[in-house]
């Protein structure tokens, strides 16, 4: 087998190889084996941070999540964390949270209303996770009425953190970067 | 004495395979390892220069790379304000040069590293960069002929915190 021309090269010419890429380049490179994986450092929140206003982050519908320091999907977030201070380079942009981390970090509360694409969203007040079944007593309908929640059972009206049967959208998210979450997400808006 | 100075300003190289290489000295001070030798040496030289880590292949195309690029103007000491921009645009003529086998490529980027060559060295390095944006990991094991040398547990628990970085 032969031995990799690109591999003959001391580790500060690959590293200065590495500093001319971007973030996504240099996590695919740190894919590549475990030298590559060992000599690049893991991308700090601040990294991912600057290139969310990347055309490739927009194109791809990223935006950072500061707990998971990483990337999430368009999908992984409440309305309000894609718009107004909280947009791509916005002011609290680095404060932003991912649905999952926001409750986990204890940002959404038991029973408190969330807006996801448009429509408001209960967490359960059981299983933590987001339903758009709206009633006073904040239950989802997995865990309605009042029983321990299954691990086996689903609803159609379940709307969990992963939106399987929204994603295959997000392919069609759209860089209109002075316009709402919604329009770049939907890539439509009114000319009026 | 213009005759005597142009014959000063031929300066005698002799590569790793013991070739002997005449060139300009205006060209050869691309290199600032050569440079600062042939300051020390003050003029005195007489016998050519070794240069025990370059072959005579990979000299010629350095020098030539030197002999297209000896006007240009020494490099800005402030290049570090645009390292942010990641940019690895190469101006045409570089790029021509720089079409070349992936062996050569490494010689040429080893040697401009030892010769102490900047802008040869950046150009390189943008080359290769360049080889490797917007390629995923097993397009860039292919292209680098590089092993995956990841057990299978480690490759799902890398492919999962890289998700993102998949193209979909």
């Amino acid at each position: 087998m032969p031995v990799s021309p690109l591999r003959r090269l001391p580790v500060e010419l690959h590293l200065g190889i590495i500093s001319k890429l971007e973030l996504w380049d240099t996590a695919n490179l740190a894919c590549v084996n475990r030298y590559f994986r060992s000599i690049i450092a893991p991308p700090s929140h601040a990294d991912y941070l600057a290139a969310e206003v990347d055309v490739w982050a927009q194109n791809r519908g990223l935006y950072a999540c500061s707990n998971c320091a990483s990337f999430c999907r368009f999908q992984d977030f409440a309305d309000d964390m894609k718009k107004g201070k909280h947009i791509r380079g916005g002011a609290e942009a680095g404060v932003r949270l991912c649905l999952r981390c926001g409750v986990t970090r204890g940002l959404y509360v038991r029973g408190a209303t969330v807006v996801i694409y448009g429509k408001p969203h209960v967490l359960c007040r059981f299983c933590e996770s987001f339903t758009d079944r709206q009633t006073y007593q904040a239950v989802c309908t997995k865990c309605c009425p009042r029983t321990p929640p299954s691990s086996t059972s689903s609803s159609p009206y379940m709307m969990d953190y992963t939106y399987t049967n929204e994603r295959a959208s997000s392919r069609s998210a759209r860089v209109y970067y002075d316009r709402t979450h919604t329009d770049e997400f939907y890539g439509g808006w009114s000319d009026s | 004495m213009a005759e005597a100075s142009s014959d000063k300003n031929m300066i005698d190289l002799t590569t790793s395979d013991n070739a002997p290489i005449k060139v300009e000295r205006k060209v050869v001070e691309r290199s600032i390892l050569i440079k600062n030798l042939l300051e020390d040496l003050a003029g005195e030289t007489t016998e050519a220069i070794p240069i025990p880590n370059v072959n005579e292949a990979v000299m010629k195309k350095v020098l030539e790379w030197c002999d297209h690029h000896k006007d240009d103007p020494p490099a800005t000491q402030d290049d570090d304000s645009d390292s942010r921009k990641k940019s690895t645009d190469i101006d045409e003529w570089d790029q021509k040069f720089m079409q070349v086998d992936q062996e050569m490529l490494f010689e040429i980027i080893l040697a401009a590293n030892y010769l102490d060559i900047k802008a040869l060295l950046d150009v390189g390095c943008k080359t290769v960069a360049n080889m490797i944006k917007g390629k995923s990991p097993d397009e860039i094991r292919k292209t680098f002929n590089i092993q995956n040398d990841f057990t299978p547990e480690e490759e799902e628990q890398i492919r999962r915190e890289n998700e993102w970085a998949e193209d979909r």
